[in-house]
């Protein structure tokens, strides 16, 4: 069984913590916290003194739990960037969208008014 | 003198305060009866209150959208005020308003979705910087194999487009750099285009903000979405559906 160093534990446990708290006080729509929580306790479990690791390690070919804690850390870092660069994307297309039919709709009302 | 009725002229402009007013007088010596909408991309100098002063309307965005988006916005207001044609041509004195008439004549002769004003059509005028004759030669070799036939100008800002186009590029246009990738938007619902040829003046006012790193990533960027839309839509096997 491979002790996990008390630091990462209570890392993850913060980094939980903290995006439950984000979400309460709507500083984080529970959408965009669900990569996070994911990621976090991924960690969260992985730092739990049973085997998980050390399995998990065997199974990625890492040759010790750390470097299978460092593959996993990576792989959660691009999940959360390629699920933010998804949302992104999606909000650019929208403010474009929005930006376009304001400044139509500004035109029209222009008109309307007799200023064009 | 040809009909210029059913006609709109589109001019994308951003900070061109010191040339717009001049474009715009020069586009209705020559088409008069044609409304100018100046796109208005975020500009920070007086762009809006001299094209107004100048006689256009002006679509104003709330905040810099980019070539692709504002061209988009045109296409829709256009399409939703019935217009049939709408050319576009650079709010930075470089296309020649001369060739507006060609343009609508083209369109209704030939039936085509889209016109592009071709710099290399007749002239073989060669663009000053070198990675950008690179693009441009890279693109041509592209689009002849993904379009089977041959655009001597693929970049080129000066096109006119019908309604058909209109109604198509309303709701499907490339965001950032539209030129080629409206091309592909095209050739993958069997629509048509052709080129007549025109020739470019240098710039009324101000520099060109095109450098070699921009060109390069511009370069990429297009690929990406030539590949992207090639991707998203299947080739059309009907002709001239609309859609």
């Amino acid at each position: 069984m491979y002790s996990f160093p008390l630091a990462i534990t209570l890392l993850a446990a913060i980094l939980v913590v903290s995006v439950i708290v984000a979400i309460r006080r709507k500083h984080l729509r529970v959408e965009y916290s669900v990569a996070w929580l994911a990621g976090a306790m991924l960690v969260l479990l992985l730092s739990l003194p049973t085997r998980l690791l050390a399995t998990l390690g065997r199974l990625l070919g890492a040759n010790s739990p750390e470097t299978a804690l460092v593959y996993v850390l990576i792989g959660s870092i691009l999940f959360v960037c390629f699920h933010y660069g998804t949302v992104i994307s999606r909000l650019r297309d929208d403010a474009t969208a929005l930006a376009q039919r304001l400044a139509i709709a500004e035109l029209e009302l222009r008109r309307l008014r007799g200023e064009r | 003198m040809i009909d210029l009725r059913g006609v709109m002229i589109a001019i994308p402009a951003r900070n061109e305060a010191e040339s717009i007013g001049g474009v715009i007088r020069e586009v209705r010596d020559v088409a008069s009866s044609a409304p100018i909408l100046v796109l208005d991309d975020g500009s920070v100098d007086d762009t809006r209150r001299i094209a107004e002063a100048a006689g256009a309307e002006v679509l104003s965005f709330a905040y810099h959208l980019g070539l692709g988006g504002c061209v988009q916005a045109a296409y829709q207001y256009a399409f939703e005020r019935g217009f049939e044609y709408v050319v576009r041509l650079d709010g930075d004195g470089q296309h020649d308003p001369a060739d507006i008439p060609r343009m609508v004549e083209a369109l209704r002769a030939t039936g085509c979705e889209l016109v592009i004003a071709s710099r290399f059509l007749d002239a073989p005028d060669r663009p000053k910087i070198a990675p950008r004759l690179m693009g441009i030669v890279l693109f041509r070799f592209i689009l002849r194999i993904l379009l089977g036939k041959v655009v001597t100008d693929p970049t080129s800002g000066y096109v006119g487009v019908n309604r058909n186009a209109l109604r198509l590029f309303s709701r499907v246009f490339p965001l950032q750099y539209p030129e080629i990738e409206a091309l592909v938007v095209l050739q993958r619902r069997a629509f048509r285009f052709t080129e007549i040829p025109t020739s470019m003046r240098p710039r009324l006012h101000g520099q060109s903000t095109i450098t070699p790193v921009r060109v390069v990533f511009y370069m990429i960027h297009v690929l990406l979405g030539v590949f992207v839309n090639i991707l998203r839509v299947p080739a059309f096997p009907f002709r001239r559906k609309g859609k």
